[in-house]
């Protein structure tokens, strides 16, 4: 009865300190430091929305037509544009709630810019200065008005909070036999693996009995870290059964993953390592440390790793609600799922006729 | 005594023919043939790499043969596995148990594996914790067991199923003299209440005092097979002046067997 096998192997894990350290803990540390680190650098990626530019048009010559200009480049991209005739600049920007202010004299113009609104700042710049190069090359001003910004809409407005607090979930997820480690080897060393061999047990059976047991023990241990990371640090997840979908399967496929390795290799310092290498350059192409939105790895790289399918799908179900990476992240950890256990159970089978 | 139509007779538990095991060109058990009959303490004696191992594992299914066959209960083994392998406790040398599972819940893993379940798995339990002396212990982790304790835990895993044929590998090594006394008093209790015992150690004493049959092996064969008093007879004509590690050493010789 492989439950007995099952239940008595999620306890063995469960009570290991090692694990709870590396799979309850070690995400939220983790994600705790990226998501400060990246902070100020995700920052820049967010949305800038609508806001408020303040201006004094200084110039004689300006004043004929900067107004009707100002009026439509503000419809076409939600910026108002707010007129300050009198006072010191300094006093207008630091009373009123205004993105920056813009003094428009007849052959120059200077943009005061604020430290906390960089990002609409530099938009305003964008607009202003093609604005002027437009009239520069003879353009009327109505034409040369008649700008609008191409906001990235590929790009998720995404904190580094919610992203490295999912995205760390994803990637210790897929270490998880480091989880069955301490078990596998005991297993091992004292010949335990002989009394399974002597009970007549099938290959499959123990196959299963460690699937089971350690895809449970890592669901419950990521499950514990993602929710403490949700309490501790504010992490969002977006729909959840969603979600909850994607990290089972992730760490379903992972521990398949880890189990084929170790039935391949019968090392579990071996496995470790390549799990580990592995892991790293699927998280690398995949987003786990640089954001896979402003990666510069190949699209075709980036689709080899399971991860990317899985952050992708994670992140755009948090910020748009739905993503066309739910079924290639679930259809991509069914099928190493499946292909791994025929792996694993070909192996264990193999090295038994072998070893005899 | 009854014969079967192979021509075992009906008390023959197991039988090896021409039993064979070659690992690269290397012949570490050489066309063994032993016979082990209901109710006997088998003992099987031999010098560091003599194939004393290899054959037990082959009886357990842990190594496949190169050449030969077992019979087990006047079935072939290899077509009758499963079934017959239900039959079979293996105390192995090594302490084949998880320290971070309580006595009770090692016995509950190991016991289990051969389809007890429920009620009689708790039965189990209970009755070779209580077999081996450890009722009172067994809310205990393992990992929390002296050396002794350990080694009957690995033993109340072994016997929970209730098997005909009980393989022990070497289940005194490094106890305390107490332990060891109370596991060969159960050896021979076991025995007493109808399973075949066969027994592997280095301690001469111990296979002197509880085996009834003992065969010492060497090179992969078995040089000398019967009971202690017929072993020593081989040696010499008065049983009393000799030990059965003289007969031994005699037979298998002084050389020493690094392997």
């Amino acid at each position: 009865m492989i439950r007995y096998l099952i239940k008595n192997n999620i306890k063995l894990m469960s009570r290991s300190s090692i694990n709870i350290l590396a799979f309850v803990l070690a995400p939220i540390l983790v994600s705790a430091v990226l998501m400060s680190a990246f902070s100020t650098l995700m920052e820049k990626y967010e949305d800038a929305g609508s806001f408020t530019v303040g201006y004094r048009v200084s110039g004689e010559r300006s004043k004929l037509y900067m107004n009707e200009a100002l009026s439509k480049m503000g419809e076409n991209n939600e910026i108002t544009f707010a007129e300050y005739p009198e006072g010191e600049i300094k006093d207008i920007v630091s009373k009123n709630k205004i993105a920056c202010f813009i003094d428009f004299n007849d052959d120059k113009y200077t943009i005061y810019e604020q430290e906390e609104y960089k990002v609409q700042g530099k938009i305003t710049e964008g607009i202003i200065s093609i604005f002027y190069n437009s009239l520069s090359l003879g353009t009327t001003p109505a034409k040369a008005a008649d700008i609008t910004v191409n906001k990235a809409d590929f790009i998720p407005p995404v904190d580094s909070v919610d992203y490295y607090g999912i995205i760390e979930i994803i990637y210790f997820g897929w270490c998880a036999i480091v989880c069955g480690a301490a078990l596998f080897t005991n297993e091992k060393k004292n010949l335990i693996r002989h009394k399974f061999t002597v009970s007549g047990v099938s290959e499959f059976k123990l196959y299963l009995a460690r699937f089971a047991s350690l895809a449970s023990a890592v669901v419950v241990g990521i499950g514990l870290s993602a929710v403490i990371s949700s309490l501790v640090l504010g992490v969002h997840w977006g729909n959840l059964f969603l979600s909850a979908l994607i990290v089972i399967f992730s760490i379903m496929a992972a521990t398949a993953f880890g189990i084929m390795l170790y039935s391949i290799t019968d090392s579990m310092v071996l496995t470790i390592i390549l799990t580990f290498s592995i892991v790293w350059v699927w998280g690398f192409f995949g987003g786990s440390f640089e954001t896979y939105m402003f990666s510069s790895m190949s699209q075709s790289l980036k689709n080899i790793s399971p991860i990317y399918h899985e952050n992708r799908a994670l992140i755009e179900i948090l910020v748009q609600g739905k993503s066309d990476y739910i079924l290639s992240a679930l259809l991509y950890s069914g099928a190493i799922v499946v292909g791994c256990s025929c792996v694993s159970v070909f192996a264990c089978y193999l090295r038994r006729l072998g070893r005899k | 005594m009854s014969q079967n139509k192979k021509g075992n007779t009906m008390d023959t538990i197991l039988k090896t023919i021409d039993l064979t095991k070659k690992y690269d060109n290397k012949v570490v058990v050489d066309n063994l043939n032993i016979e082990i009959k209901k109710g006997e303490i088998f003992g099987l004696l031999g010098p560091n790499g003599a194939g004393k191992s290899t054959t037990m594992n082959m009886i357990c299914d842990i190594v496949r043969p190169t050449l030969g066959s077992i019979e087990f209960m006047g079935k072939d083994f290899k077509k009758n596995r499963k079934e017959l392998l239900h039959k079979v406790g293996y105390i192995p040398q090594e302490l084949a148990i998880h320290g971070n599972l309580k006595a009770w819940e090692n016995v509950e893993l190991f016991t289990s594996l051969y389809g007890i379940k429920g009620n009689d798995l708790k039965k189990a339990i209970e009755e070779s914790l209580e077999y081996v002396g450890l009722s009172e212990r067994k809310n205990d982790y393992a990992k929390n067991f002296s050396g002794g304790m350990k080694r009957r835990l690995n033993i109340a895993c072994a016997i929970g199923h209730h098997p005909d044929l009980l393989i022990f590998d070497e289940p005194t090594v490094g106890i305390d003299p107490q332990s060891r006394n109370f596991i060969l008093d159960k050896i021979k209790e076991s025995n007493r209440n109808g399973a075949t015992v066969i027994y592997t150690s280095h301690y001469m004493e111990e296979v002197e005092a509880i085996c009834t049959k003992i065969a010492i092996m060497d090179n992969g064969k078995i040089i000398a097979c019967g009971s202690s008093e017929e072993l020593k007879k081989l040696v010499v004509e008065d049983t009393e002046k000799i030990s059965l590690e003289e007969v031994f050493l005699t037979l298998t010789g002084k050389k020493l067997r690094d392997y």
